[in-house]
């Protein structure tokens, strides 16, 4: 009895503390929701209000008139399409002979492939905005696209990690039919890889999304803004710091990713999961 | 995902580090499957690394002909008095609390969505990881909100509290610094780290805890006694990876919040490269910049190597 009372007690605790941390996390995105809603007055009024106290939706139509709101929604999504499908590509296919094939040199690919990983944007930057300079590729999707054609490490290991889960006898039968390399890759593994795919597709997505740094360095024209620096270059152009409109953004670019997870979530959560193990 | 969004998974290659067989014929076929990402070493990661260690030997404004100056960059960076040294106390400063903070956090956060006996994990699940895939530039936005002295709701809250002399966040030097290190815990790393530490809880063995229980050992001592040891590969591999990446990430964290400010007090080392090299066009000086952050990322990596080989438990 007197146990039972106490496990009650700690589980009581537990649900406590978890609803806190999850009050921590979701805050910040709540926040920018609700405030999306409330009139420019709203935001100068002490105590804050928490509930706008209308849904004040002509925020989200000033953003749409006034802003190019529209113009950086293009840009980030063919910055999205392109990384994506570029990604793939070369990422699925750097990783087959990482996986399933047996060469001379393999092992120190790899490891440097991995060492790439560790080696922080901003060391690299510097001689890419020479390069792309010299191709006349600044202020141009081209500098964000075409390296992704080039297979991102990261993206390399994801498909290595899923590849060594499928059985050898398949690709072996396969040979044995006179299969090459190539079919085997094409006919059989890339079918059987559909989930990381999907993973890696998903990742990409919201991270291209998401990424700020980058374009900042290669973007100029606010024509080519993606959402992500279109939305700083927004807080700084009004006189007055526009938090209204500016949440108004901030809400429409929650919702890709926040739809994408809750689509894809099985799929982000064990592509993740894998990067942890050998 | 780029270079950038990176973790540092070498560590578990060199362990199993295998003999490599070679089946003649088959060498060639493979590296047309490899071209792609040579070609994309050669041109964007290892051509400039040594381009960038080239550069920093020189004064450069992006227009005329780089000036070789020998050291000249090096002994700007590290001369009394530099401006260098804020920069860099700050990025030590800024990289060692992120990542105590942000993995301690994640590791907080699996913990509580392991608990035996609890209903509805997938649910927090959700909520923990959530803010891990939204854009961080919007979450600035809400933490300048959020964060604000007169108007901001966390100040109201804690007024509510009995609070009077209630902090300026973002503008007090002191604060802003842990501000912007505890922000960590809404990094898409920080979510990363929770779900490799939930999954490396699940496989620890549910004997292990009841035995331990018999015992009469408390929460406190299982987590010290058995939790820790049995995820102590993971954990490194964590501690790895939120190093690269709060150096990697502290610039879309911190341009857009607080701008290096107020002063020069958040000026993390991605910040000020960017601004000596595309503001201000010093190219040989960020060049220079980039390469002791380069030094700091493999040092710390390697660091991080040597010292498991003293602290991790495997099962071998």
């Amino acid at each position: 009895m007197q146990g039972c009372r106490r496990k009650r007690y700690t589980s009581m605790h537990q649900y406590l503390l978890m609803v806190v941390v999850a009050v921590v996390m979701f805050f910040p995105i709540l926040w920018i929701i609700l405030s999306s809603f409330k009139p420019m007055i709203e935001f100068s009024v002490f105590p804050p209000r928490i509930l706008p106290s209308r849904l004040y939706w002509q925020n989200y139509a000033e953003v749409f008139a006034n802003s190019k709101l529209l113009v950086y929604l293009r840009n980030t999504l063919i910055l999205i399409v392109g990384n994506t499908i570029g990604t793939l590509l070369s990422s699925s296919m750097v990783a087959y002979p990482l996986a399933r094939m047996r060469f001379k040199g393999r092992e120190v690919i790899f490891s440097l492939i991995l060492m790439t990983m560790m080696v922080p944007g901003y060391v690299t930057i510097i001689p890419q905005y020479v390069l792309f300079k010299q191709l006349g590729w600044l202020d141009t999707f081209l500098p964000i696209i075409v390296p992704a054609f080039f297979a991102y490490p990261y993206n390399v290991f994801l498909f290595r990690q899923f590849y060594r889960t499928i059985p050898r006898e398949l690709d072996e039968a396969a040979k044995i039919d006179g299969c090459s390399e190539w079919g085997v890759f094409l006919r059989i593994i890339a079918p059987i890889s559909r989930p990381i795919f999907i993973t890696i597709g998903t990742l990409s997505s919201i991270f291209w999304w998401n990424e700020f740094f980058i374009p900042m360095v290669f973007i100029n024209s606010e024509d080519l803004k993606p959402l992500s620096v279109g939305i700083y270059s927004f807080s700084r152009t009004t006189f007055v710091v526009r938090w209204d409109l500016i949440m108004a953004m901030a809400t429409i670019m929650l919702l890709l990713p926040m739809a994408l997870f809750l689509l894809a979530r099985q799929y982000i959560t064990e592509g993740i999961k894998t990067t942890g193990f050998k | 995902m780029s270079v950038r969004g990176a973790s540092a998974p070498l560590f578990f290659f060199l362990l199993q580090v295998g003999s490599p067989v070679t089946r003649s014929g088959e060498s060639r076929k493979a590296y047309l499957f490899v071209l792609p990402w040579i070609l994309g070493f050669v041109l964007f990661t290892g051509g400039p690394i040594l381009a960038t260690i080239v550069l920093s030997f020189t004064k450069w404004d992006l227009i005329g002909f780089p000036n070789w100056i020998g050291l000249g960059n090096y002994a700007r960076l590290f001369r009394q008095g530099s401006e260098f040294w804020i920069v860099l106390k700050f990025t030590a400063f800024y990289t060692v609390f992120s990542v105590a903070i942000s993995v301690g956090w994640a590791l907080f956060e699996a913990a509580l969505l392991n608990a035996r006996n609890i209903r509805g994990t997938s649910l927090f699940g959700f909520f923990y990881f959530i803010p891990a895939v939204v854009p961080m530039v919007a979450l600035t936005f809400a933490f300048q909100l959020i964060l604000h002295k007169e108007l901001g709701i966390l100040n109201y809250v804690l007024s509510l509290l009995g609070l009077r002399e209630t902090p300026n966040w973002l503008v007090d030097p002191k604060l802003v610094v842990w501000v912007v290190v505890a922000l960590n815990i809404y990094t898409f790393y920080a979510g990363q780290m929770m779900l490799i530490f939930d999954s490396a809880l699940k496989e620890v063995p549910r004997e292990l805890y009841e035995a331990a229980e018999i015992d009469g050992a408390g929460r406190f001592t299982q987590f010290l006694k058995i939790t820790l040891p049995a995820i102590s590969p993971i954990l490194l591999f964590n501690l790895v990876t939120a190093t690269i990446s709060s150096l990697n990430t502290s610039f879309t964290l911190l341009y857009p919040l607080t701008a290096g400010g107020p002063g020069k007090v958040t000026q993390a080392i991605s910040l000020d490269i960017y601004h000596n090299a595309f503001k201000t066009f010093r190219v040989g000086y960020a060049c220079a910049e980039s390469i002791i952050l380069f030094g700091i990322a493999a040092l710390a990596s390697l660091l991080m190597f040597v010292l498991s080989k003293r602290w991790v438990y495997y099962e071998v």
